[in-house]
């Protein structure tokens, strides 16, 4: 018995037969990429043969590019369906970074995160604040890592501690870099050197 | 179109992404996509010290848009092909 995909279209529903689709077929590039070695050739559009996956050609474009998301990538693709319902590390673009549960995700990599915790680290020590359900926006996402449960999270020597001293040490921390910056103009400013 | 082709040459090269929050993170490319995100696979923190919570990810996706560097095995660029087509690609459009 022969697995069937089915996948919106347009408005349809189209099914077709995985099997029926040639091993080489990729009309996504109609340039060659050549090399002594390994003469890479991607067919246009002639490689297929049965007639009932023409009507399909002229999508296939727009569904490599717009659905490659949903893992609907039988050749290649990035796809984070691999990490769905799997515990991960989200870093952000403003360096903050968020523990939990992958469950859904796009093309611009907008993620939804359940049972959220962000982990607050400043030195040695660390502090895990509770969020709930996140929808994160994709152009704040810098990475988003599979953490093996087989290994430690965080590295024996670091303490956890409350929220309310991770903040004072965070404070100072800030605070340091403060006036190190500002005891640096402020060398400059004598032009020592 | 040519870097995301020319990215996906390099699957299975070991390779050191630099973000542009000066994250490095070495590993195995895995794939790549047409907006030039990166899984790799194997992945170790250059400076681990400073990034204590990448110590357990093995794996990672990289949003392309915060890439700033892909730095390569020296063997593993053909400059020759790379310039045949980004000749080809110039000519065409």
């Amino acid at each position: 018995m022969s697995s069937r995909l089915g996948f919106p279209l347009c408005g349809h529903v189209c099914v077709m037969p995985l099997s029926s689709i040639p091993f080489n077929f990729s009309p996504r590039f109609s340039d060659t990429f050549d090399s002594e070695r390994v003469t890479f050739r991607r067919p246009a559009k002639s490689c297929f043969v049965s007639h009932h996956l023409l009507h399909l050609v002229a999508h296939w474009n727009l569904l490599s590019r717009g659905m490659s998301w949903a893992g609907f990538d039988p050749f290649y693709g990035t796809s984070l369906a691999e990490n769905l319902d799997k515990k991960l590390l989200v870093i952000l673009r403003d360096g903050r970074k968020l523990i939990g549960i992958l469950r859904s995700f796009d093309q611009f990599a907008n993620v939804v995160i359940e049972d959220a915790v962000e982990r607050i680290i400043v030195g040695e020590q660390f502090c895990d604040v509770s969020l709930g359900l996140y929808i994160i926006r994709g152009e704040n996402v810098v990475l988003i890592g599979e953490l093996d449960p087989a290994r430690e999270e965080l590295p024996s020597h670091m303490q956890r501690v409350s929220y309310k001293m991770i903040e004072e040490a965070r404070k100072a921390e800030r605070e340091a870099t403060e006036l190190k910056g500002s005891m640096r103009k402020r060398m400059e400013f004598l032009d020592l050197e | 179109m040519l870097f995301f082709s020319y990215f996906k040459e390099l699957v299975g090269k070991e390779v050191t992404v630099e973000l542009k929050n000066d994250l490095a993170i070495r590993g195995t490319l895995h794939s790549v996509d047409q907006y030039l995100n990166i899984k790799l696979e194997n992945t170790r923190v250059v400076d681990q010290v400073k990034y204590p919570h990448m110590l357990s990810v093995r794996n990672c996706f990289i949003r392309g848009s915060v890439v700033r560097y892909v730095q390569l095995p020296p063997d593993g660029v053909d400059i020759e092909i790379l310039h045949d087509a980004t000749r080809r690609e110039a000519r065409g459009s």
